[in-house]
């Protein structure tokens, strides 16, 4: 390898960036050229990517016919190059692109303005822009502020002249040396420029000097509110941006290089400024992403700070690299491949790559697994390294749950701050300090694997990680994990991970791993668990079992207590099955966990010994003899079944798990994949031009579909799902409200199963009702197993008070909310078997709650008193506007009900009124109640009275306790908000977003210009209702700013407001603002109709839209322009 | 075993620091370096009588005489040691009001990285007895990272460690990933509270290394941090105000801190973790 240049420091400017190669140079003999090159850039790449200025050129100026002449022969050998770099497009068209005709010049691609904007050419050679990104007027707003606000404050500091330059595309460069001498420094002039600017800003008195200045634009910009800014220097500027070359390197990895099958393997980036120059990074350092890993990065340039460790430093300035383009030109002349994509050893291709090597080049054995993670980064989330800290939000957002059962994204190796936990929905149990509050309980734990070599564990608190990340990979359903570690003696391991909870068939776990010993041969132990679960700190757990009537359980589908195979029958290297059985303390259900582990390639397994403990333990050893470089892959079946499933859960388990051994890995991640994918066409929506906004969709359909079991009947989806332990599995009027229409739209089967769990507790509804003096059914505010109210009756505040909680005794509006979804699934699929089976029955005992919940009074009116809206943080109100509201519409809807099946199926109806005794004036009562209910509409301002006596509340500015970090109930105290005009969430205006059509425009504006200042989103089910209201009110600044709060409630790395699990009904509420709101959708006339308000950063809007068995692609264009075409039937059953 | 190295400029004021050296010698296993740093060398007897020691408070002690100038020497005696804590008056003039922080205090806060105790010196020469500890958490890991100090000396002393977490309106949420403060969101009190505060302990003691043993409370105010955290150690009779303190001197970054140092009613362990 040849040495690199001399170094260079600031204080002597880099002597390699002389004009040396303004002439084109002798083209070496190749046998030259490569025996100077290090082995590991002799390989053929596909995608060569580089900066431009100091790495292929020494100067703008400057004569590049020799890097463009190697360029072209690299393009005509079908390679494609990407020109990285952070000027305008003219200044690289002049050196390089204007002087490449052909067809080839379409693998070519420059990438300008600091990663904000991607050029690609035709057949022609004429250049065509493939992606740009454009500020929102928000954003430029805030870019414009935050350069001012710098210079603001370095002149306050310094007293110098400093300047901005406003016209870059989405950046702005705050000057800080514009005098004549500095206007236009060349690159290599970078060690005296930074000696000027830091000499003019110490002696100012800005004794920090650049860095300083650099660390003030950080913290400005995060304070105006620009979210991921990127903040870097070029020492003459510092540049406050929304992009930076980053942006390009994950454009080429995520869109050019997927689409022509480019393995990161088959990338190679150059650059001349990888490492820190004068303590700031270097200008190619943001090119070093995550969505890279894999790629070979090269450093041409003196790099005098050293360059970081996946770097290689080769040095020689723009004249080595062009030496370096000449090799690859060669490389790939001498191969003729001509542009196909020829997969070598060197080169696994996109289907094979791994984290962990997916063939053993000795054995031949292929341990790929069937899918790879899906690279597109709209349709994942990663969490890169390992911060413990957010362990608990990382273990509810990773999680793996398909309705039956959830798992959280644990590790598989325990550390201070993970909780581990399966929950499974329907089985709750109580514990001793509050009997009558069932909670869900934790399962066993399934998880446990871990690796041994000499007695040695490979877990991440010991030794280093050179390399952690998990994926959720929201597209396939699956929880990715890649992990290469070096351990305290020095082995060095490799590991790719899978998890799954199976949506195609739900009592299936598997966990797949590939990994590979980098650095050691010799024994390694592979020890699997499934093991109780330690004692949570909020929920109950399952306990092991003991003797029952039939004997021990462990032992009964146990081959035996202990077993141990030093020969595995060929061709079966699996592990025995072993059932663990444990029970809910008091409830008494018992859940079956069945595992067995194979290990391949098989002639590497030694002995599989399997220990059932003493403890409810199972515990599975494999040794194996493993080669360095080896390949090797674990598959770990499981199998879950409870007494809810079955009288003999045991049994179930052992006998699905040996089906699931028969079916094998590959095909049950296959099966699985195949079933989100199904789920996916009905239920993505495509947002491009945003990719935050579309990750933040995709995570929120994720988590609904995985919330739900459309096969079990007698569960629903809790506030956190199947998540995390947070509200203990307890059902809300979350489900109806907030979830239930995207299931209603995307999957109504899974609808149907949600409502039938209220027509299920229907008997306990019925029961409050009767506990509270009326008829009909009072629906749980909190709902468990058998639908009996949950709600805790009291808590310990922050401020050490004891708080009464009444909203289990007086937030009525959930039985109006219950009969609501009903009618809406009816009315969108036209289901009328379930009408007739249950929904009718759950409006009608709705509706006679009502009627003896409210009355009419002396004024004429109905009133209902003593309620709780849904803003809580007013109690005990009379006439509140939601319920009210609400209830009317029970009241005629149950009426309009009754006339239709007295009219349609009087058979039928006879049948339900004599079950339900329902008297045959009770219908016409409902519906004078409904006509004359207490919701007056002020005739001046169109303003509708949150309750009686709201408006002669204290009105107070929320805008003073800006920024918060805590609910406005904290800061003015109960008391005080008690007394105000402050909202929790919307109460009137979810009225007027549930019932849009019964209010006039001019009523919805009004209510929203009212309400909105005065609602301080102390709820997660407030912001995204604020932003399906304001988008469908065209206010898209407020509703993007409402939609993006409401995106980060889970997603948001400095809140931990997910630790518990994720917020079911905020996701059901983001999908809402999506298609109720900024796509305006309606169902009017038998079809949907749009009135679309949407982003001005969204270019296009796409989803699927269910409504009476006909499946509708809608799609929105930037102008508003909307086409909705119905599908093939067969596609929607 | 840590050195506990206690400045005296010979000022009576200076010697209200040598209480609480002496319980944290005791109950870290420490030695007592006393520092005198003077312009030249001086005889020990009469160095004794113009520090105004006693024989008895040099029991156990290292005296130390480095000559220069009093800071520099302080940071370089601290930097010399293994296991340092300086124990520092936070001023020594006789004509300075209570709150002040002397110069050569300040300079040693601003500059060492060794923890630091502020021992006010209207405190007087009573025995400092260690029964109470509050934690000011701003909920970043930071700061949980930075108890570990005061896990250790809590679990000697058997003291009772009071957390406390000020949620302030206007203030900004710190944007450290990880960090844990007041819920933005309550959709149900009654849920939300009881898993919010073991989930605020738990990030605690998981990051701050505190012990299961140890007994442990969690108090949640409003309103401006510096005052609150004040107030809270007059009310609840606080022994050790333990401040994690990010090394930002700029006067918006220092706010609380300076407030603590300032009005605070009992020392304060200032412990540095740069950002």
């Amino acid at each position: 390898m040849r040495a690199s240049e001399p170094s260079a420091s600031i204080g002597s400017p880099a002597r390699a960036a002389q004009p040396r190669a303004a002439r084109p140079q002798p083209r070496p003999a190749a046998g030259d050229a490569q025996s100077n090159l290090p082995p590991a850039l002799l390989r053929p790449f596909r995608l060569i990517a580089f900066d431009w200025d100091g790495t292929a050129v020494v100067n703008r100026r400057a004569d590049a016919t020799a890097v463009r002449t190697v360029i072209d022969r690299l393009l005509r050998q079908g390679v494609f190059v990407a020109v990285i770099t952070g000027t305008r497009f003219e200044n690289v068209d002049r050196q390089l692109s204007s002087g490449i005709h052909g067809p080839h010049a379409r693998r070519l691609f420059v990438l300008t303005n600091r990663g904000s904007e991607v050029w690609g050419f035709d057949d022609a050679g004429r250049r065509v822009s493939l992606w740009r990104r454009v500020a929102t007027p928000d954003e430029e707003r805030r870019l414009t502020a935050a350069a001012d606000a710098l210079r603001a404050a370095l002149v306050a500091y310094t007293g110098l002249d400093i300047r901005v330059v406003y016209d870059r595309l989405n950046r702005r460069k705050v000057d800080l040396i514009p005098l004549a001498e500095w206007a236009d420094p060349p690159k290599s002039e970078i060690g005296a420029l930074y000696r000027a600017v830091q000499s003019r800003l110490v002696r100012a008195g800005c004794h920090g000097g650049l860095a300083a200045a650099f660390r003030m634009a950080r913290e400005i910009a995060r304070r105006v509110g620009l979210r991921d800014a990127r903040i870097t220097s070029d020492v003459k500027h510092i540049e406050i941006g929304l992009t930076d070359k980053s942006d390009s390197v994950d454009w080429l990895m995520h869109e050019l290089a997927p689409k022509h099958g480019i393995a990161p393997e088959e990338v190679l980036i150059g650059g001349d400024e990888f490492g820190d120059v004068a303590g700031f990074e270097g200008s190619d350092a943001r090119m070093l992403t995550p969505s890279a890993r894999g790629a070979t990065f090269v450093s041409v340039g003196p790099e005098p700070g050293g360059v970081p460790r996946d770097v290689i430093h080769l040095g020689g300035g723009p004249q080595r690299f062009v030496e370096l383009l000449d090799a690859q030109a060669r490389i790939h002349e001498r191969r003729g491949d001509g542009g196909a994509a020829m997969p070598s050893p060197e080169t696994p291709t996109r289907a094979t790559r791994s984290a962990a090597p997916p063939s053993d080049p000795a054995t031949g054995f292929s341990a790929a697994l069937p899918v790879a993670p899906t690279p597109d980064p709209r349709w994942r989330i990663v969490d890169e390294g390992l911060n413990i800290a957010r362990e608990h939000e990382i273990e509810s957002i990773f999680a793996i749950t398909n309705g039956y059962l959830g798992t959280r994204g644990s590790l598989a190796e325990p550390n201070p701050l993970s909780t581990p936990a399966t929950l499974i929905a329907g089985v709750y149990d109580v514990e001793e300090h509050s009997p009558e509050i069932p909670e869900l309980v934790v399962m066993p734990d399934w998880m446990r694997l871990c690796a041994l070599v000499d007695g040695q564990r490979f877990e991440p608190g010991r030794g280093e990680i050179l390399e952690h990340r998990r994926i959720l990979d929201l597209r396939q359903g699956l929880f990715w994990r890649e992990w290469r570690h070096r351990n305290p003696d020095g082995r060095v391991f490799r590991l790719r991970a899978l998890r799954l909870a199976s949506l195609a068939d739900r009592h299936a776990l598997l966990q797949s791993a590939v990994f590979s010993p980098e650095n050691f041969a010799g024994t390694i132990t592979l020890e699997t668990r499934v093991e109780p679960p330690p004692r949570h700190p909020t929920l109950p757990s399952v306990r092991a079992v003991g003797k029952r009537e039939k004997g021990d359980v462990r032992a009964e589908h146990s081959r035996a207590a202990e077993a141990a195979r030093t020969d595995p029958a060929p061709g079966d290297p699996a592990s025995t099955p072993m059932a663990l059985a444990l029970r809910t303390p008091t409830t008494g259900t018992t859940v079956a966990f069945a595992s067995a582990a194979t290990l391949r390639p098989e002639d590497a397994v030694r002995s599989i010994r399997e220990h059932s403990g003493a403890r409810g333990r199972l515990v599975q050893r494999i040794r194996a003899d493993v080669r360095i470089g080896g390949v090797y892959r674990l598959d770990r079946f499981v199998s879950a079944f409870t007494s809810r499933d079955t009288d003999d859960p045991e049994a179930a388990a052992a006998h699905h798990l040996e089906l699931l051994r028969r079916r094998g890995a590959d095909a049950m991640i296959a099966d699985h994949v195949a079933a989100w994918r199904e789920r996916w066409h009905a239920a993505d929506i495509e947002i491009d031009g945003d990719d935050d906004a579309q990750r933040a969709v995709r995570f929120a359909c994720y988590h609904l579909i995985a919330a739900a079991n459309p096969e079990d009947e007698r569960v629903s989806v809790a506030a956190r799902g199947l998540t995390g332990p947070s509200y203990s599995g307890h059902v809300f009027w979350d489900t109806e409200i907030y979830m239930l229409p995207f299931y209603v739209h995307t999957h109504p089967e899974t609808a149907r199963a949600l409502l039938m769990y209220r027509w299920h507790t229907l008997p306990a509804a019925r029961e409050k009702a009767r506990a509270h003096g009326c008829d009909g059914a009072f629906y749980a505010w909190e709902s468990a197993a058998d639908g009996a109210e949950t709600t805790p009756r009291r808590v310990l505040a922050p401020d050490g008070k004891i708080v009464t909680i009444r909203t289990g005794e007086i937030e009525t509006h959930i039985s109006a909310d219950v009969a609501y979804g009903v009618w809406r699934y009816w009315h969108a699929t036209g289901d009328d078997a379930f009408l007739l089976d249950a929904g009718a029955e759950i409006l009608i005992e709705t509706a006679r709650f009502w009627a003896s919940r409210g009355r009419i009074e002396d004024d004429g009116r109905y009133h209902i008193r003593h309620v709780i809206g849904p803003d809580e943080y007013h109690e005990d109100v009379d006439d509140n506007a939601y319920t009210n509201g609400m209830a009317a519409w029970n009241l005629e809807c149950a009426a309009g009900v009754a006339e239709l099946l007295a009219r349609r199926w009087p058979d039928r109806w006879d049948e339900l009124r004599r079950r339900l005794r329902l008297e045959p004036d009770e219908p016409a009562a409902w519906r004078r109640m409904a006509d004359v209910v207490y919701l007056p509409i002020d005739p001046r301002t169109g303003v509708i009275e949150q309750f009686q006596g709201f408006f002669d509340l204290e009105e107070v500015d929320l805008a003073e306790f800006e920024p918060r970090t805590a609910p406005i109930d904290v800061i003015l105290g109960r008391e005080r908000t008690r007394r105000s005009q402050v909202l929790k969430q919307p109460d009137v205006l979810m009225l007027i977003a549930l019932l849009w059509d019964r209010f006039p425009p001019r009523v919805r504006e009004a209510n929203f210009r009212f309400y909105d200042p005065r609602t301080a989103h102390g709820s997660s089910l407030s912001p995204s209702i604020h932003a399906l209201l304001a988008a469908r009110l065209g206010d898209l600044a407020a509703a993007e700013r409402y939609f993006r709060q409401a995106a980060e409630i889970d997603l948001a790395d400095n809140m931990g407001s997910a630790a518990g699990g994720v917020h079911a009904a905020s996701l059901g509420g983001l999908w809402q603002a999506v298609v109720f709101g900024f796509a305006g959708t309606s169902f009017r006339d038998d079809r949907p109709a749009f009135e679309p308000h949407v982003p001005a950063a969204w270019r296009a809007l796409r989803f699927r839209l269910l409504w009476r068995g006909v499946s509708y692609r809608v799609a929105i264009d930037a102008g508003g322009a909307v086409s909705c075409e119905p599908e093939p039937t067969d596609r929607t059953e | 075993m840590p050195a506990i190295l206690v400045p005296l400029d010979g000022s009576p004021h200076a010697t209200v620091a040598l209480p609480v050296a002496q319980t944290l010698a005791r109950l870290l296993d420490g030695t007592i370096h006393l520092l005198h740093v003077t312009p030249q060398a001086e005889p020990p007897r009469e160095l004794l009588r113009d520090l105004g020691l006693s024989p008895e408070d040099l029991r156990d002690v290292i005296l130390d005489v480095p000559a220069g100038d009093a800071a520099p020497a302080i940071l370089a005696a601290a930097e010399a040691a293994d296991d340092p804590i300086i124990v520092l008056c936070t001023h020594t003039g006789m004509d300075k009001p209570f709150g002040t922080l002397g110069h050569v205090a300040e300079e040693v806060l601003l500059s060492t990285h060794a923890p630091l105790v502020l021992v006010q010196p209207e405190r007087g020469h009573r025995p400092w007895v260690v029964d109470n500890i509050l934690l000011p958490h701003d909920g970043s890991p930071t700061t949980a990272e930075g108890f570990r100090p005061a896990s250790r000396l809590a679990l000697r002393a058997h003291a009772e460690l009071l957390v406390l977490h000020v949620a302030e309106a206007g203030g900004e949420r710190p944007p450290e990933p990880g960090t844990f403060t007041l819920p933005r969101y309550v959709d149900q009190p009654q849920h939300e509270w009881p898993t919010w505060a073991a989930e605020f302990l738990e990030r605690a003691c998981r990051l701050g290394g505190i012990p299961d043993e140890l007994e442990l409370r969690l108090q949640v105010a409003t309103g401006e941090p510096g005052a609150e955290i004040v107030r809270t150690a007059r009310e609840r009779g606080s022994d050790l105000i333990v401040v994690v303190w990010r090394g930002r001197p700029e006067p918006d970054r220092a706010r609380t801190t300076r407030a603590i140092i300032h009005q605070a009613p009992c020392p304060v362990l200032i412990y540095r973790i740069d950002e």
